[in-house]
Parts: C-alpha cells; structure tokens; sequence
C-alpha cells in the first residue's frame, strides 16, 4: 500500500518537493507542500491511488475558497482538514463546521518540531472514517437510524406474557423438553453478540443495532427460564457459562451477516412451528412473539448485509458462499451457530428434536432465505443451492475475464 | 474434451487445495483428510469445486462439497463427474 499524503498549502508560490517523515504507528508519510495557486490542479492531477490524509491551509492562503474546492471532490471526503492561523482562540467559524474542518490550529502546530504530532494526530482521524467501508458523512444517514424506529416500535413488552396464567393441565414432558432446549440454544446468542461487537470494532452503524438485537435476544433465554421457573424446572446455569466461550470470528462481515439470516429465518420457523403444535396458551403466546422476534431479526440482518453487498462484488461472492453453505448442507439436520460451536452442549441435538415437531418448518425458512438471496444476487432465477453455486461460478467466470 | 487421468485429477486438486490454503502442495498428501488441513472449511471446501468445476467445465453435487475427506476420494468424485460428461478418464 503507498503511503498516505499530507499537504501543508500556505501562500507560497514556490513548489517545494515532497519530503518524506516518519510518523509512530504509521511509518513513512509524504508531505507535499504545492504552490498556492497551483492548488486547484494539485487536486485534480492527484495520482487516483494517492491517499490524501490530511491538509493543513494557512489562514493567510485564503483558506474558504481552498477548503470548498477540496471539498468540491467527492474523493476526498474524509480528507482532514486544518486552518493554520494565529487565532484560535476564538469561537470556530461556522463556515469550519460546515465544511468539515477538523480544527484550526496555530503555526506552531505544522513548525518542523510540531509536525509529526499533528500529522499522527491527523492521521488517526482519517484511518478512523477510513476503516468504515459504508461512511456516510452525517450519523443519521447511517442505516442503524433508518431501521431504529421499525425496530423500537415492534417490539414486545413484558405485559403481554402472563406467567400468572398458565395452564399447567395442558404441559407435558415433550413440551418442558422443547421449552428447556428452545432457552439453552438462546444463550448461544450471547457469544454472538461478543462477536459482533469484535467483528465489527471499527464502525459503528450495525455494531449500535448489534447492542439491541442482543439485550432482544436475551430476553428469549430469560422468558422461557422464567416460564420454566414457574412450572417447578429450574434452568442451570452452566448452560449459559458453556456458550461464552466465543467461537471463531468470521472474517467477511457479510458472510457473517448471511449466516444469522439463516439462522434467525429458521428460528422464527422452528417458534411458529412450537407454537402451532403446542397448545397451552402462555407459551404458545411466548413462542409466537419469539417467532416474531427473529423474523424481525432476519429482516434486519438481511439489510446490513444487502448494504453491503450492493456494488461490492467480494461481499456479495462471500454472502452467496455462506448461503450455499448452509442451505445446502442438511445432510445431518440443520445448522445453527450454537449447535456447531458448542459441540459439548445440547443445542445440536435439541435443535433437531425441534426440526421434528414438523419436518418442512425449515424448508419454509430456507424458502424465504432464496428470496432474500435472489435479491442480493439481482438474478430471480435462483431457486435451489445448486443454482446459488452456479452463480457462484458465473461470478468466478466474470471476476476472472475482468 | 482431452483425456484427463485420474492421477492428472488428483494432481490438480493437489495443487488447487494448496493454493487456497496457502501450503506446499508437497503437504496435501493423497490419502490427507482434507478436513485435517490448517484453515480448512466448509468455505474452502466450496472455493476449491468451485475452480475444479472451471477448470474442468463440469458441475459436481452438493454433497462432494461437504462429504469428501481425501484428495483420492475426491479426485475419483470428479473423474465419475467428467466420465458422466462425456471423456474418459484413464485410470
Ligand atoms: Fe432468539
Ligand atoms: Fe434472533
């Protein structure tokens, strides 16, 4: 990878060459100092690959108009910038925030002795927007505000389950069993949402949704022990323990992301299928909010993915392998997180006492993961596994002739 | 379609597997469970058909995908595949 590029523009009309400094924790920098009226074609005759970090614009160089023509070009958005001036003690003009300015420093600050400090300064701000591959300039054109509201407003509350109510005439052993596995396979949900939040340490649009899919998905162990609790079974709580190890990290966010909407898609099928069979009114109260619930996950998985995968063709590859993955291999019942990560626990075997309860459960969720897979792809002629690693060959073929 | 040997297979998937996971071909012995390997998973698994499906203009079933545990076994799969399509492979 090149170095990252600094400008210093102050009102000089001698070109000086690069130099090169050397900054902790990034290495070599080059520091470019154009003339200022070269400026505009500094800008645009920029070599495509260079990364311009940071600026800095002397007050005395007419710094708006140099600021505005910078930021006139879409390329640079998340190029720092800063005015150099005598004054800064002053409020920061409005014009600063407008064109995101990142402060206004004094001379001192780009004087031989000051300038390492500033450039790494500098630079960790730019690496910090860079590492966000979906940076938006303004945080609420983030998609964790755009599905906020949705999200905030379906869900359940507490009121609606009434554990007063139960019918205990109506349970048997094969339902305490369902319920027992149902709430030990949820606590798998926690190691997830370690994993998440270490995934994705660097942004902060989908790890903010990841904070409230986890506090939803705790709640699904925690209602169900509590229904547990009050039909006289106590839940150990080794179960949970066991899922903290974390299990390994993925290390493609959409693939990861395609995998929980599977996972959730067949979670929502396997409650509404408990609730269809089950017929003591508390629980299969229970279980239709938790089929809703995960529904809803799945949703929300699916467009944190699809943000990703649209016009990113490594994305959309790695979303359409783990999808092929997982929907092709049933050979031994379906795969969920928490049964393939936790080997010594229940879940594997208690997911499939599940699938049991009523075989084309999972085929229903698969079918709804192809819709979200055919829309992901933008091709409608997808219906099975295989034609999803068709297209994984067409995509191959097409990678290649580029 | 030329004639492939079986043993030109399981030199190719050699090589392709070594490719993916980033070791010696030497490494990838004929009778090595895949699954043994370091890095190896479902995700490799598929990337590896995926180019043994290019390379020899065929389609495999799913199930090699995920149930083949040697190069042996899983060059023998793919010359069924290329015999089914129509060369014939020497053995
Ligand atoms: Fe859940
Ligand atoms: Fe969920």
């Amino acid at each position: 990878m090149p170095s990252p590029t600094v400008t210093l523009l102050t009102p000089t009309t001698v070109v000086s060459p690069a130099e090169r400094l050397t900054v902790p924790t990034f290495g070599d920098v080059v520091v470019d100092r154009p003339a200022h009226a070269d400026w505009q074609r500094y800008l645009h005759e920029l070599d495509p690959t260079t990364e311009l970090a940071a600026v800095w614009i002397s007050a005395d160089a007419e710094p708006l108009p140099a600021v505005r023509a910078l930021r006139s070009l879409t390329r640079f958005d998340r190029t720092r910038v800063y005015v150099v001036g005598p004054d800064t003690a002053g409020p920061v003009p409005g014009w600063a925030e407008a064109l995101d300015v990142e402060d206004i420093v004094r001379p001192a600050a780009v004087a031989p002795e000051g300038l390492t400090t500033s450039v790494e300064l500098a630079l960790r701000a730019h690496r910090a927007l860079m590492t966000d591959d979906l940076y938006t300039d303004f945080y609420l054109d983030m998609t964790f505000n755009k599905i906020f509201d949705w999200f905030e407003t379906t869900r359940w509350d507490w009121k609606e389950v009434d554990l007063d109510r139960i019918e205990h005439g109506m349970l048997d052993e094969r339902t305490v069993d369902f319920l027992t596995e149902a709430a030990v396979i949820e606590f798998g949900t926690l190691p997830g949402a370690h994993n998440f939040l270490r995934e994705w340490q660097d942004e902060v649009s989908f790890s903010s949704w990841a904070l409230q899919w986890g506090a939803e998905e705790s709640r699904h162990s925690l209602v169900q022990a509590r229904y547990l609790d009050q039909i006289g079974v106590k839940l150990r709580s080794k179960h949970a323990l066991y899922k903290r190890e974390p299990y390994p990290q993925g290390d493609v966010r959409s693939a990861t992301l395609m995998m929980n909407v599977i996972s959730e898609s067949r979670a929502s099928a396997l409650y509404k299928a408990l609730a269809a069979h089950i017929s003591e009114p508390v629980i299969r109260k229970i279980w239709r909010l938790l089929a809703r619930d995960e529904a809803r996950h799945c949703r929300a998985f699916s467009v944190f993915m699809r943000e990703l995968c649209d016009s990113n063709p490594a994305h959309q590859t790695a979303a359409l392998s783990m999808a092929y993955i997982w929907l092709a291999d049933r050979g031994n019942g379906v795969k969920h997180p928490a049964g393939m990560f936790y080997p010594h626990s229940t879940s594997a075997a208690g997911i499939r006492r599940i699938e049991t309860i009523q075989q084309d459960s999972v085929d229903a969720a698969d079918a709804k993961v192809m819709s979200i897979v055919r829309l992901l792809a933008d091709d409608d002629s997808l219906e099975t596994p295989r034609d999803i690693k068709a297209k994984l060959r067409d995509l191959a073929r097409r990678s290649g002739a580029r | 379609m030329p004639r492939t040997s079986v043993t030109d297979i399981e030199q190719t998937v050699r090589r392709f597997v070594a490719e993916k996971l980033s070791i010696e071909a030497e490494a990838v012995d004929l009778d090595t469970d895949l699954r043994s390997l370091p890095r190896f998973d479902s995700i490799h698994a598929l990337q590896i058909v995926l180019e043994i499906e290019q390379h020899y203009d065929i389609e495999v079933e799913n199930r090699v995908v995920f149930e083949t545990s040697t190069v042996r076994d899983f060059a023998a799969a793919i010359a069924t595949v290329i015999a089914e399509a129509g060369a014939e492979p020497l053995s």
